[in-house]
C-alpha cells in the first residue's frame, strides 16, 4: 500500500545563539523587532542578518512595535517612556514621550495611518489611548472609553479592545478603524462591568476585518482565560460576533491571514504553538519546553508575530530567546 | 586609490560616437529601445536598429523633457516627463496617454519601468515627484498608486525590472534605500545620509534641494551619488553602503550589466574635463577611463545621465552641451550610427 507523504512540518530554529531572554516581538513589512533583558534584536526588511543592540540603560522594554512601512522605525515602551527610534544603528531616539508617573506607563503600541499620516498609538495602563506623530512629536488623546488593549495590522488598520463597560452598558466592545475610514466600527464583546479580565494580560490582534483577543489570567489555577475571534463578515455570515475557537487556544496570538491565526498556549512548563484555519483545521505546529515525560527545560512564549515577507512566525520566549517557526516551503530563514 | 587610465591597447579602447548634437537631459533604454529627451524632440533608437530618429516634442505638454523612461522589453512602451506632466507612448493602437499636472509646482523628476507582481506579472511605470512622493501608474486600475514610503530622492530600475529608490536627504537613521524585485516586498538597507534639505544643524553644509540624486541598480547592487559628490555602493541586502573611492567625484552612474557584481560607470567632471570612468567591483578595483571630453570653453560639458544598453553593448550619455553620445564597448563590433533625421 502506498502511503501519502507526511504533511510538511513547520520548521523551528533559535535565532539567538546563545539564547538570550526575549519577551516581546513585533513583525511588520519585513521588519522584525524583539526585545528583552536590555537588548534589542532587529531584522531589517529583506535582511537575513539578525542584529542586536543594547538598549539605553533607562529603557526597560515593556512593549515594542515595528513600523510596517518606510523608514521602518522602532517604537519601544518602557515603564517611564515611549520612544520612536531609528531602525538603523545607533538607533537614535527621534521623538519620545516621558510619563509623569509610572502609573501612566504604556502597555501596548500600534503603528497606524490616520488620515494618511503615520501615527504611533500607545495604550496607557490607565486605559487611555494616545497618539504620537513621529514627524512633529505632537501628541493627542483619542476620545474613547478606557481600553484594555490595542493593536494594528501591516496596513495600519487599528483595533482597540474595551473589556470594562461602563454601566448601564453590559457588554464590552472592540473598536476597529478600517483603512481610510473616518469612523470606527464597533463589535460587541461579551463581558460584564467590573470584569476582572481588565487586570489580566491581554493580547489583541487585527488583520483587515478580523479581530481576536486573548486574556491570560495571572492565576491560571482559578481562571482559565482564552481566545475569542471575530472574523471578517462575509455575505453568508455578516454577524461579526466573537466566538471561541474549536480547541483550546490561549496565550499570545497573531493572525497569519484573514482566515488563519496562531496562539501560543503555555501550560505547565510547555508551550504549544497552535494554528487555526477558519472553518477548517486546528493543528499544533510546534511545541517547546517540557516533554511528555516532564523532562527538559520549562519554557514559555510571551509574544507572537507573523512575518508575511519571510513566511515565518516569530515567538518571543524568556527561556529560549527568539524562535523562528518557518512555514512549510517558506521563503527561507535567518542565517 | 587607483587613478583612472585609458586603455593601453587600441583593442581595449571604447569607441565614441556623437549621435545627436542637441541638448539632451536624460536617456533611458536598458533593453534595446533607447529614448533620450532633448529640448525640442524625443530621440529614439528602436530595438534592433542603429538609427536614431527624432520625434517632435509632445504638443500638449509644455516645456522640454526632464526625464524619460523606456520599457526594457516588449511592448516597448516609453514615457517622457515635462514641466506640465507626463506622456506615455507605445500603448496598444499607438495610443498616447497624457497626464497633466494639477499642481505645476510639483513635477516628475525620475521615472523607471519595473516589475510588479500583483496577481499577474506586469511592468509598470514608477514616478518620483519633486516633493519626494513615489507612485506607480496602474493602467489596469486607471490610477496612480502612491507608495507608503518616506519622500525619496531618486528611483531607478535595471534591465530586469528590479526597482530601487533612495532617501538620502534625511537625518541619520532615517536615510535608507529600498529595493524590490516584485514591487510588493520592499527590502531596505541604510545609506550614508547626505546634507539634509529638511533640517540643517549649524555648521553643516547647506544642501541644494535641486541637486539631483543619481541612482543605479543592477540586481541586488545599488549605487547612488548626490550631485557630483561621489558614488556610494552596496552590492547586497546585508552589505552596507560604502564610498567608491575610484569614483569619488562621480555624478551620474550606470552599472555595466545586470549582475550584482557588475562594474560601475560614473561621470567625473572638473572645470577642464568631463570624463566617464569605469570601476570594477571587488577589493582591488581597477578603474578605467572610458571617454574624456576636454573643454574648449571655460566650463567643461556636463553629462546628466548614463544608460548601459546590453543589447548593443554600448553606454549612452546625455549631455545638455555635448548632446547624445554612444560609447561602444571594446569588441562590441562595428555599427553604423546615424544621427536623427
Amino acid at each position: 500500500m502506498i502511503h501519502p507523504p507526511p504533511v510538511d512540518p513547520w520548521t523551528c530554529r533559535f535565532a539567538l545563539d546563545p539564547p538570550a531572554s526575549v519577551r516581546f516581538v513585533s513583525a511588520a513589512g519585513g521588519s522584525v523587532v524583539a526585545a528583552g533583558e536590555g537588548t534589542l534584536h532587529l531584522l531589517r526588511p529583506g535582511s537575513r542578518r539578525l542584529r542586536s543592540a543594547e538598549l539605553p540603560p533607562d529603557v526597560d522594554a515593556v512593549a515594542v512595535a515595528a513600523e510596517p512601512w518606510s523608514p521602518y522605525r522602532v517604537a519601544i515602551a518602557s515603564p517611564a517612556s515611549v520612544g520612536i527610534y531609528s531602525g538603523h544603528r545607533p538607533h537614535e531616539l527621534s521623538v519620545g514621550v516621558r510619563h509623569e508617573s509610572r502609573k501612566y506607563h504604556a502597555t501596548h503600541l500600534a503603528w497606524a495611518r490616520l488620515g494618511g499620516v503615520t501615527q504611533l498609538l500607545f495604550r496607557q495602563a490607565t486605559g487611555e489611548v494616545c497618539q504620537l506623530e513621529p514627524e512633529t512629536g505632537a501628541t493627542a488623546t483619542i476620545t474613547c472609553p478606557p481600553m484594555t488593549a490595542i493593536a494594528a495590522d501591516v496596513e495600519g488598520v487599528v483595533t482597540m479592545l474595551n473589556l470594562a463597560p461602563v454601566a448601564p452598558a453590559n457588554v464590552g466592545d472592540a473598536w476597529i478603524l478600517p483603512l481610510g475610514a473616518k469612523q470606527w466600527d464597533v463589535r460587541w464583546v461579551d463581558c460584564g462591568p467590573d470584569d476582572r479580565r481588565t487586570t489580566w494580560t491581554n493580547h489583541v490582534a487585527v488583520l483587515g476585518g478580523a479581530v481576536a483577543y486573548s486574556v491570560v489570567p495571572g492565576d491560571t489555577i482559578t481562571y482559565s482565560g482564552g481566545v475569542q475571534v471575530s472574523w471578517e463578515g462575509d455575505e453568508e455570515n455578516d454577524r461579526n460576533t466573537f466566538d471561541l475557537p474549536p480547541g483550546v487556544m490561549r496565550g499570545p496570538i497573531a493572525f497569519q491571514d484573514p482566515r488563519a491565526m496562531f496562539a501560543a498556549y503555555n501550560v505547565e512548563g510547555q508551550v504549544n504553538v497552535l494554528r487555526w484555519v477558519r472553518d477548517g483545521s486546528f493543528t499544533r505546529i510546534a511545541r517547546f519546553g517540557l516533554g511528555e515525560d516532564w523532562e527538559g527545560t520549562p519554557a514559555t512564549v510571551t509574544g507572537l508575530a507573523w512575518d508575511q515577507e519571510r513566511r515565518a512566525l516569530w515567538a518571543a520566549s524568556p527561556e529560549l530567546g527568539l524562535i523562528e517557526i518557518q512555514e512549510p516551503h517558506g521563503a527561507g530563514g535567518v542565517n | 586609490m587607483a587613478r583612472a587610465r585609458f586603455a593601453r591597447r587600441a583593442a581595449d579602447a571604447w569607441s565614441v560616437t556623437v549621435v545627436a548634437q542637441q541638448p539632451v537631459r536624460d536617456v533611458s533604454g536598458a533593453g534595446g529601445l533607447v529614448v533620450a529627451g532633448s529640448a525640442s524632440a524625443l530621440l529614439m533608437v528602436r530595438p534592433g536598429t542603429q538609427t536614431c530618429k527624432a520625434r517632435p516634442q509632445l504638443g500638449d505638454l509644455p516645456g522640454p523633457a526632464v526625464a524619460v523612461a523606456a520599457e526594457q522589453a516588449r511592448p516597448w512602451r516609453y514615457a517622457v516627463a515635462c514641466a506640465g506632466g507626463i506622456a506615455m507612448m507605445g500603448l496598444p493602437g499607438d495610443q498616447m496617454l497624457t497626464l497633466t499636472s494639477t499642481t505645476p509646482e510639483i513635477q516628475v523628476t525620475h521615472m523607471a519601468w519595473a516589475r510588479f507582481l500583483a496577481g499577474r506579472e506586469q511592468t509598470v511605470l514608477y514616478l518620483r515627484w519633486t516633493d519626494g512622493a513615489v507612485g506607480r501608474v496602474r493602467l489596469d486600475l486607471g490610477t496612480i498608486e502612491h507608495l507608503h514610503v518616506l519622500p525619496m530622492d531618486a528611483i531607478a530600475s535595471d534591465a530586469n525590472g528590479v526597482l530601487a529608490m533612495v532617501a538620502v536627504r534625511r537625518p541619520a537613521g532615517d536615510a535608507h534605500a529600498l529595493w524590490t524585485r516584485d514591487g510588493i516586498r520592499l527590502e531596505e538597507r541604510p545609506v550614508q545620509p547626505g546634507p539634509s534639505a529638511l533640517a540643517q544643524p549649524a555648521g553643516e553644509p547647506k544642501s541644494d534641494p535641486e541637486t539631483r540624486v543619481h541612482l543605479a541598480v543592477a540586481d541586488e547592487a545599488i549605487a547612488y551619488a548626490i550631485g557630483g559628490q561621489g558614488a556610494h555602493v552596496s552590492r547586497g541586502i546585508d552589505e552596507d553602503f560604502s564610498a567608491c573611492e575610484e569614483l569619488a567625484q562621480a555624478g551620474p552612474l550606470a552599472f555595466h550589466g545586470t549582475a550584482a557584481s557588475a562594474a560601475l560607470f560614473g561621470v567625473v567632471r572638473s572645470a577642464a574635463v568631463c570624463a566617464i570612468d569605469r570601476a570594477e567591483a571587488g577589493e582591488a578595483r581597477d578603474v578605467q577611463r572610458v571617454v574624456e571630453i576636454v573643454a574648449d570653453s571655460p566650463d567643461s560639458p556636463r553629462i546628466e545621465a548614463l544608460q548601459w544598453d546590453a543589447s548593443r553593448r554600448a553606454l549612452w550619455a546625455a549631455s545638455p552641451q555635448a548632446g547624445l553620445t554612444r560609447v561602444d564597448e571594446p569588441g562590441a563590433g562595428g555599427h553604423k550610427a546615424v544621427g536623427p533625421s
